[in-house]
Parts: structure tokens; C-alpha cells; sequence
């Protein structure tokens, strides 16, 4: 499962053993630990766990977005190249043209004051020098590729005359005016209706299908996990706790908390009177890390050893950072209850 | 767009007649009278010549028919005749207007040609010893009364320099050159606060505006930080400026009133502190109309550009 070093198969993506810290008014606080990570061209890596987990610092890393944080440590390269800290100047030749970026809130990522053509042929014409006119061309292409009625007419149109699904569509035709290799999908439909988010989650996969772009997914839904990626990486307080294909992921996860996400989804066949499988406890402060596993006082699996830190190991064809991942369960005595 | 702009013209015109009710009642609150103002010094004068003086000027009268006096003549555009030389008001007030708007533009560029690039200075490097310095200045450039630092200003500048203000006022046609010498130290002494509050405000709107989720987004796209700053942070920052900006008018047409005493300018601002000394009420009248005018017709403006900068504001104006 590791990606192969040879620069043969280098993956486009790739992140390694980075670390991002965040000036707070009480000093550092580190927001991601040692997060491995990469994707390949046209493949789709969802990126899943709980908010605060660091997924959206990754990406925002990536792209050399962190405000007032910094990599401390790590590296991360872009297609053989080494992008770590570059200073603006050299991420703005890598950002909207090789990767490119959908946040959340669709409400609030346009700019209210100028139209979205105005935008779209602004994004366009940072990468490309071409006049107005021939912008102007590809906005409307773009309106019309991301399935904006009347892209003509909508083109003249303010964010906020549109709706929240058209305005996410906006966003995605904006991240690939320029044609990347890579969309970072930032929750693209966390802030939309259920309906409005299966068009936009097709959409993404339709146009993934005709352009070839890679995906990195971010998310917190399963169903969406279950619905887009080839491969998946699992989140847990700044740090990957499991991350292998889809297909593995969803049927045998082997980390204690990839397993109470899958079961904290509710299904339709579960008795209304059965509890809602939820999982103890919050996510440890950023600056109140435990020294050993950061999942342990959530865990039910939980036993000794896991008070010492432990690395990603491959087990059962993929990457587990836990000491007592499903496939090796059996052999150890259940600690749950000794440990409390 | 139209409607949004005549609401607002006919709130700024209700607010004026308002004004101009109120400062009709407090002048006469004021102690002191006109007519012995006038005559006082002379010798000799009879009682009989003061009321003589009081019926001419129309102060026998009651002062709700003082009033409808003022109304019915302020419907035809005239503000009456002065009390001392008898010249209709307009005309005089017409004469000194020029000064006053070329004082305060004048004034008003100096706040803004300095104002915003020190507050996106400071936003840009906030926390920066620039930003402090900026700020610190900022507060001082507030707090200053502006006619004690047009005086710091004469002291230091003759002081230092041997260089003090022209003492005779030459108009802009006249000798443009000495003109704006001798506007120079008022103005900047009534722009220092406009200056300041320009800094200060465009500095937190920027800070805002520079860690919304649409700057991100437009850096997230390769855009250069110029074009994050001045085209797009620039722009959403605008509307408080501007608002800033409106007030800040008042405090400068307020400004005038000394400032133009200090340095000699024959604008508005000196001839209504000549009529109050003198209680020349339609002067004074007079005057207070044309700067609550100003200053009203400013803010409509002002609330015009909310609505060019802003589309949200556009349209919600139309469907209003």
C-alpha cells in the first residue's frame, strides 16, 4: 500500500511526515503530527474524521494557505517537486493551475461585490493571458460545463442571486477554469440540502470523469466515502490513524475509531428504541495531547500499551496507527474493561 | 436606484428643516440683543431709536410670526437681508462659500491621500512596529483638537523654520500659489482627524474583510496579493470608510469655524462667527442651512455609493 519512491511512479501528491503549528495567544499549538498522505493522478482519496482533526489544515497546507500557521516540519511534493514552504510568490504558479480548491460554505466564498463571469474570468485570466473577451468565452463554457442554466444570462448575475447549489457549482467551474490536476474538495456539500448535494457529489464525478483531475475529498460522511473514493485516510486529532483502499476501509476497518465512525452512522433498520451508537467522549485539546495513543481514553479497546506512541504499521494491507487493530485483536485479551 | 436615491434626498431635507427650526429658536435663546449690539457703542442713542431699529429689523413681532416670516421667504429661496449691512444673505454667504468648500475639499483630500495608505499599511502588516506607530499616531491624530494643532502648527513651523502662513488671503484666481500656502496648515490641521479616522477604520474593515472565506478563495486561485488587497479587500472595505468619511465631513465644516478665524480665510466659517458676535440672526440662519446642506447632501451621497459599491444594497433598495 505505501507509494512506490521511484521517481517512475511518483504519486502527484505527496505528503510526508508533516507537521503544521498554529500561533495562539498562548504560544503554539500543533494542529497536524506526522500526517502521511498521498494521492495520484485522476484517483480519489476521501479524507475523513472528525472536525478539528487537521483535514482542512492539510489541504490548506498544501496549498500554503495556513494564515497564521506553519509547517514545522515535513515535506510536501508536487509532482517531483518539492513545494514545501515555497513563499507565495512560487505557490501562486501552483494554485488554481495544478491544484485547486472548493471550501465549504458556498454562501460566503464568492466575493458579493462583482458578478461571478467577473470572478470566473478573473480565475481564468491569472494563468492565462488572454484578453477579455476570450475569457469571457471560457466563463461561459465553465458555467455551462458545471450545469448552470443560461450561462449567458447567469453570467451578469451577483452570489447572492443565486442559490447555494448554484453558487457551490460556481465555486467548482471557478477551481477548474484553469484546468488542475488536482481538486481539493473542502466538505463541498456540508452546507447544502440532501438533494442539492447528491446533484453537486455527480457533478464532481461527471466532470472527474471527462477532465481526468485527481480528487482529494474531504469529508465527514461515509455515505459520501462510500459513494466517491478509491482510497481513504482516516483522521483522528491531527494524525492518520488508518488509511487504505475504499473497499477495505468500509468492510474491515482495522482501527478502533474507523470502526465507531462506521458504526456511528444511523441506519434505517436500526430499532428507534436502541441507543444511537455514539462515541464517548470529545476530541482531546490541541495543546492537551497525550504522549501515547491520542484515541486511548475514547477507545473500548484501549489497554497498556497504547499509553506509548505508536508509528503507522502496515497491517492487513494497509496503514493502522493502533496496537490493537482488529486483525490482531483476537490474540489479546480484551483490556477495555481492565483499563477502566 | 432612482427611489432609493429621492428617500433618501427627502429624509435629508426633512432632517434640514428640522435643523434650521431648531437654530431659528436657539439663536434668539442667545443672551444679548441685535439692535443694542448695533447701537450700543453709539452715543447719544434714544430709546426711541432702538425700537425704531427693532421694528426695522422685524424683532417687534412675536416670534411665531418671525418665523412665518422666515418660512414664507425660505419657500422662494431667500434667506432674508443681514441685520448689519443690510446685503441679502445669500449673496454674502455665496461670496465666502468658495473658501470654506476649498478648505474643506482640501482638507478631506489630505485625510484620504494619507488615510488609506496608512490604514492598508497597517492592515497588511498588522502587528508590525508600522502598524503601532500607525495606530499610536492614529489615536493622537484623533484626540487633537484641530485648531490647537493648527496653533503647534504656526509655533513649531516659525520656530523651527523661520516660516509663517501668509497673513493676506489671496483667492485661487488671484495667485493660486500663495493660495494654497496659506490653505496648506489648515487644512492639514482639520484633515489630521479625518486622516486618522480613515487609518483606523480601513485597518479593522481590511483585517475583516483579508480572513473572510472569499479572499481565501481568490488566493486559493494564484490571484497576486495585490490583486487580494486593492481589488477585492479594497473594495468590500469601502463602505465603512465612506461612512466614516460622511461624519467626518461634520467635523470638518465645524473646523472651519475656528480655523478660518486663525488663518484669516474669508469663508463661511468666518463670516458666521462675525455674525454671532453681532447676533445677526439671518446670518447666522443662513449659514447653518448651508453647512446642515453640505453636510446632509454629503451623506446622500455617501448612501448612493453604498449602493454603487455594494449589489446587495442595489437591489434590496429596488425591491424596497
Amino acid at each position: 500500500m505505501r507509494a512506490p519512491t521511484g521517481s517512475a511512479n511518483e504519486p502527484l501528491l505527496r505528503i510526508e511526515d508533516l507537521h503544521v503549528e498554529f500561533r495562539t495567544g498562548g504560544g503554539t499549538v500543533e494542529a497536524l503530527n506526522a500526517v502521511d498522505l498521498w494521492i495520484d493522478a485522476g484517483e480519489t482519496v476521501a479524507v475523513v474524521g472528525e472536525s478539528g482533526s487537521g483535514k482542512s489544515v492539510t489541504a490548506l497546507a498544501v496549498l500554503g494557505l495556513l494564515g497564521n500557521g506553519r509547517v514545522s516540519g515535513g515535506r510536501i511534493t508536487w509532482d517531483g517537486r518539492d513545494i514545501t514552504g515555497a513563499d507565495n510568490h512560487d505557490m501562486r504558479t501552483v494554485r488554481g493551475k495544478d491544484i485547486s480548491v472548493i471550501f465549504q460554505d458556498p454562501m460566503t466564498s464568492l466575493d458579493p461585490l462583482f458578478t461571478i463571469g467577473h470572478q470566473l474570468v478573473e480565475a481564468y485570466r491569472i494563468h492565462h493571458d488572454v484578453s477579455k473577451r476570450k475569457a469571457r468565452e471560457r466563463a461561459v463554457e465553465l458555467l455551462d460545463l458545471v450545469g448552470i442554466p443560461e450561462p449567458e444570462t447567469k453570467f451578469k448575475a451577483y452570489p447572492h442571486q443565486l442559490s447555494g447549489g448554484q453558487r457551490q457549482r460556481v465555486m467548482i467551474a471557478g477551481a477548474l477554469a484553469c484546468d488542475p490536476r488536482l481538486l481539493i474538495a473542502d466538505e463541498p456539500t456540508t452546507a447544502l440540502d440532501v438533494t442539492v448535494e447528491a446533484q453537486v457529489l455527480a457533478l464532481i464525478r461527471d466532470l472527474q470523469d471527462r477532465t481526468g483531475v485527481g480528487l482529494m475529498l474531504i469529508t465527514h460522511d461515509m455515505g459520501v466515502v462510500a459513494e466517491m473514493a478509491d482510497r481513504v485516510v482516516v483522521f483522528y486529532a491531527g494524525q492518520v490513524v488508518e488509511t487504505g483502499t475504499a473497499d477495505e476501509i468500509l468492510d474491515r476497518p482495522q482501527h478502533p475509531y474507523t470502526q465507531a465512525l462506521l458504526d456511528a452512522i444511523p441506519r434505517r433498520d436500526t430499532p428507534r428504541d436502541q441507543e444511537m451508537p455514539a462515541i464517548p467522549g470529545a476530541v482531546p485539546a490541541l495543546n492537551e495531547m497525550p504522549s501515547g495513543c491520542r484515541f486511548a481514553t475514547r477507545c473500548s479497546q484501549a489497554g497498556p500499551e497504547c499509553e506509548t506512541s505508536q508509528p503507522l504499521r502496515d497491517i492487513a494491507g494497509r496503514q493502522v496507527r493502533c496496537w490493537r487493530p482488529d486483525e490482531e485483536r483476537g490474540a489479546l485479551a480484551p483490556m477495555a474493561e481492565v483499563a477502566r | 436606484m432612482l427611489l432609493y436615491a429621492g428617500r433618501r434626498l427627502t429624509y435629508g431635507l426633512l432632517v434640514l428643516a428640522l435643523v434650521a427650526t431648531l437654530v431659528f429658536l436657539i439663536i434668539r435663546l442667545i443672551p444679548g440683543d441685535a439692535v443694542r449690539l448695533q447701537l450700543a457703542d453709539a452715543p447719544g442713542v434714544t430709546q426711541a431709536q432702538i425700537d425704531q431699529r427693532t421694528a426695522e429689523l422685524g424683532l417687534d413681532e412675536p416670534i411665531l410670526t418671525q418665523f412665518g416670516h422666515f418660512v414664507g421667504g425660505l419657500a422662494q429661496g431667500d434667506l432674508g437681508d443681514s441685520f448689519d449691512d443690510e446685503r441679502p444673505v445669500t449673496t454674502k454667504i455665496l461670496e465666502r462659500l468658495p473658501a470654506t468648500l476649498e478648505l474643506g475639499l482640501l482638507a478631506i483630500l489630505f485625510g484620504i491621500l494619507l488615510g488609506v495608505p496608512f490604514g492598508m499599511l497597517s492592515a497588511i502588516r498588522h502587528h508590525s512596529v508600522v502598524d503601532n506607530v500607525m495606530r499610536f499616531l492614529a489615536v493622537i491624530g484623533m484626540s487633537l483638537p484641530n485648531f490647537w494643532l493648527a496653533l503647534l502648527l504656526i509655533t513649531f513651523l516659525a520656530l523651527w523654520f523661520g516660516w509663517s502662513p501668509p497673513l493676506v488671503y489671496a483667492s485661487p484666481t488671484e495667485d493660486l500659489g500663495q493660495n494654497l500656502v496659506h490653505m496648506a496648515l489648515p487644512a492639514i490641521a482639520l484633515g489630521a482627524a479625518t486622516m486618522a479616522s480613515i487609518a483606523r477604520m480601513l485597518r479593522s474593515s481590511l483585517l475583516e474583510v483579508l480572513g473572510s472565506n472569499f479572499i481565501r478563495t481568490i488566493r486559493s486561485r494564484g490571484a497576486s496579493e495585490r490583486v487580494v488587497v486593492l481589488k477585492h479587500a479594497g473594495r468590500s472595505s469601502l463602505i465603512p470608510v465612506f461612512t466614516v468619511l460622511g461624519l467626518q465631513v461634520g467635523h470638518i465644516l465645524g473646523g472651519t469655524v475656528i480655523l478660518e478665524r486663525i488663518f484669516a480665510i474669508p469663508g463661511m466659517g468666518s463670516l458666521i462667527f462675525e455674525a454671532v458676535g453681532q447676533r445677526d440672526y439671518p446670518v447666522i440662519l443662513g449659514c447653518v442651512i448651508f453647512y446642515g446642506a453640505i453636510f446632509i447632501l454629503v451623506n446622500v451621497v455617501v448612501d448612493l455609493l453604498y449602493a454603487v459599491i455594494d449589489p446587495r444594497i442595489r437591489y434590496e433598495g429596488a425591491s424596497a
